[in-house]
């Protein structure tokens, strides 16, 4: 009976299989079986009208939102009193161009919903026909062969009964092809359509915050807060996670703390200060912690906020095609530097560093450590050096990572193993986004395409998810690094590796083998990830 | 955890033996060892470090060494596995001259490390951009600066 629960990769993983094996058969009993096989695994699921259905509904949406979004932009524009209509803070023209972008959003968003069920309806409707005609032509196949020889028939093979069973196996072969093919363009069109969904799912973020503790409209000035460099949608402060996490830590909250919270955001200086101290809630530090950070940061600039709580910043040309260099890496990449100094590794500590940085994006009280040291106010960019350097030298021994000899006396850090990797992963980032990675190698092209879904879903959400690479030489000899996953944007992954750059890769990039665009030609195959849990 | 114990080792022994000379094949010289004395017809190797997963390349640099003192033979790389490890991975990098006549003469050669040289072992080193400053001459072991020169004196007896 075909299995109706398997996956879409599942599906085109055996049908490829299927397919060698048919078209390999060398007796009539291994073809038979071969056909049955294919046979077994299920037709692509799915019904393109629900899909369309759907898509008509969210058509109606879309107009409705759009009318919003023109009506509430006509407020926006023709400005408002200098009033406070939240309770933390946010000022009624603050409030209005939010709900005019979050219109907008809604908009784009429930359109982008709308085409991706389309094309997945279009795509599933021909996968289903072209699995059909695959099917058909595998049981015509059948009928020639008629039933398993037996072990005498086996023995002995007439010239007539070869000629037909040849003629059966191209016949199956080209079916099997057909329902592979058919099970590929399902399987694309399924990952595309689930890549959308929850990109534009955690794009919906001010519903994130699930608390009464703030209103309504200040959850959607927070969401909409975005660090001043770089387009507004790429450097949103505050991820879904973030949202999520501080909506759940306000409502643990007690009467005397939530009043606190609220005065503190209530008197920032700006709406980056405030998003911090929602960013730092949660990370996970309690009152106390957020209060001593709010010393540290209150009233300084957007500028001075970017520069010391977020390591990563996203160009609004980071995402250009600009070729690659002769190294193989793209030319178009971002450094990642605090006044000059880039947030890269010292020495062999890929593995750390990247870690380091992984916390740092999602703890902005553990970033200002980093580089404004124990006062929170340093600007001094030899001085970040030095911390950065020794806090990856701590990671690594937390890690228990490999070390060479100096001679005579000494050491230096030397790689570290898979199992280091989680370890530090899970002490480090973990508790700040609430979920624990879990390591999973994907040594070829179809693991790697059936992971892409949960990195996309966890980079959406705002949690990075930490990638190994590799290469071998013309010897054999390999040679791996750490790089870690930051963004997504369509089919396009925003990479940090920790020489302090972040590039955008196709998802293709990843699948087949040419991460080197995110390093160099020498490092090409994505041979792990560890990806947080849900 | 993995330490590297037999390097240990091998440093000192390697040291004793390699330093300047070459027990099986053209006089190595390490890093450090800037200063070259070869006669005329030796080949020498200058044997230089280079992790993958730090990105890091050594380039011929311009001025190039006089043709009448010495002449590259060729550039090659080493690596040497990690392992299964992530950013274990070392090696080298290394250029081999033939010395010629008598004389001196300099080679310099550009060290980059994470990447910074986007640029292909074997290729010309790269020079700044207008808007950078220029690149510094090393005077310490690789790692001080993300791409500095390194400069060794040759003499040809």
């Amino acid at each position: 009976m075909p299995d109706a629960g398997e996956s879409t990769t599942d599906r085109r993983e055996k049908l490829a299989g299927y397919h060698r094996s048919i078209a390999g058969a060398g007796d009539k009993n291994t073809l038979i079986e071969a056909i049955q096989n294919a046979l077994n695994v299920s037709a692509p699921v799915g019904s393109p009208s629900t899909l369309d259905d759907i898509a008509k509904r969210y058509e109606k949406q879309a107009e409705a939102a759009q009318d919003v979004f023109y009506r509430v932009q006509e407020i926006a524009v023709t400005g408002l009193p200098d009033a406070w209509v939240g309770s933390t803070g946010a000022k009624a023209q603050e409030v209005v161009s939010a709900a005019a972008r979050s219109a907008g959003q809604m908009d784009e968003a429930i359109r982008g919903a709308r085409r991706a069920l389309i094309l997945l309806s279009d795509a599933l409707t021909i996968a289903q026909s072209e699995d059909k005609g695959g099917r058909e032509q595998l049981r015509e196949a059948l009928g020639m062969l008629g039933s398993e020889d037996g072990f005498f028939d086996d023995m002995v093979e007439k010239d007539a009964e070869e000629a037909e069973r040849l003629r059966a196996r191209n016949i199956a072969s080209a079916g099997a092809k057909t329902m592979h093919a058919a099970a590929e363009k399902a399987d694309d069109a399924a990952r595309e359509a689930a890549r959308d969904l929850n990109k534009l799912a955690a794009e919906a973020r001010a519903g994130k915050m699930k608390t009464d503790n703030i209103s309504a409209a200040d959850r959607l000035v927070l969401a909409d807060i975005a660090g001043p460099n770089g387009p507004a949608e790429m450097n949103e402060l505050l991820t879904a996670n973030d949202l999520e996490r501080s909506g759940k830590a306000m409502e643990r909250m007690n009467a005397a703390d939530q009043a606190e919270f609220e005065r503190m955001l209530a008197e920032s200086k700006s709406p980056q200060e405030r998003a911090y101290l929602v960013k730092a809630l949660a990370a996970g530090h309690d009152l106390n912690e957020v209060s001593e950070f709010r010393d540290k940061i209150h009233g300084k600039d957007p500028q001075w906020l970017q520069r010391h709580l977020t390591p990563v910043t996203t160009a609004g040309d980071s995402m250009n095609n600009e070729g690659l260099n002769p190294d193989g890496s793209s030319v178009n990449k971002d450094d990642q530097a605090f006044k000059g100094e880039r947030w890269s590794q010292d020495g062999n500590t890929c593995v750390p560093s990247t870690v380091v940085t992984g916390r740092a994006m999602v703890d902005p009280v553990y970033a200002l450590e980093l580089t404004g040291g124990p006062s929170g106010q340093e600007d001094d960019p030899a001085a970040f050096r030095e911390r950065l350097g020794n806090e990856q030298l701590r990671v690594h021994e937390e890690g228990d990572g490999d070390n060479e000899y100096d001679f005579p006396f000494g050491s230096t850090p030397d790689g570290m193993d898979n199992d280091g990797k989680t370890t530090i992963a899970n002490k480090e980032i973990s508790p700040h986004t609430g979920s624990e990675y879990e390591f999973q190698e994907t040594r070829s092209a179809d693991a790697r395409r059936d992971v892409l879904p949960d990195i996309e879903k966890a980079v959406a959400e705002g949690k990075p998810v930490p990638i190994g690479v590799e290469g071998t030489d013309a010897k054999g000899d390999r040679a791996g690094h750490s790089m870690m996953i930051v963004g997504q944007e369509g089919d396009m992954l925003q990479i940090y590796n920790p020489w302090g750059t972040t590039t955008w890769v196709s998802e293709d990039d990843f699948v087949n083998g040419r991460m080197g665009k995110a390093s160099d030609k020498d490092l090409p195959d994505a041979y792990a990830v560890h990806l947080p849990a849900e | 955890m993995r330490n590297r114990l037999a390097t240990a080792l091998g440093v000192p022994l390697s040291a004793l033996a390699l330093a300047g000379c070459g027990l099986f094949g053209p006089a190595t010289y390490e890093v450090d060892e800037r200063s070259v004395e070869v006669d005329a017809g030796d080949e020498f190797t200058l044997s230089l470090p280079a992790s993958p997963s730090m990105g890091e390349n050594w380039y011929m640099a311009d001025p190039r060494p006089d043709r009448d003192v010495v002449r590259l033979q060729g550039q090659d790389e080493d690596r040497e596995d990690d392992g299964g490890n992530a950013g274990a991975g070392s090696g080298t990098q290394s250029f081999t001259f033939r010395a010629i006549e008598p004389g001196t003469t300099k080679i310099k050669l550009l060290y980059c490390r994470l990447g910074t040289c986007a640029a292909e072992f074997g290729d010309p080193a790269p020079s700044p951009s207008p808007s950078e400053s220029p690149f510094p001459t090393a005077s310490a072991t690789p790692g001080e600066h993300d791409r500095e020169y390194f400069i060794y004196t040759v003499t040809v007896r």
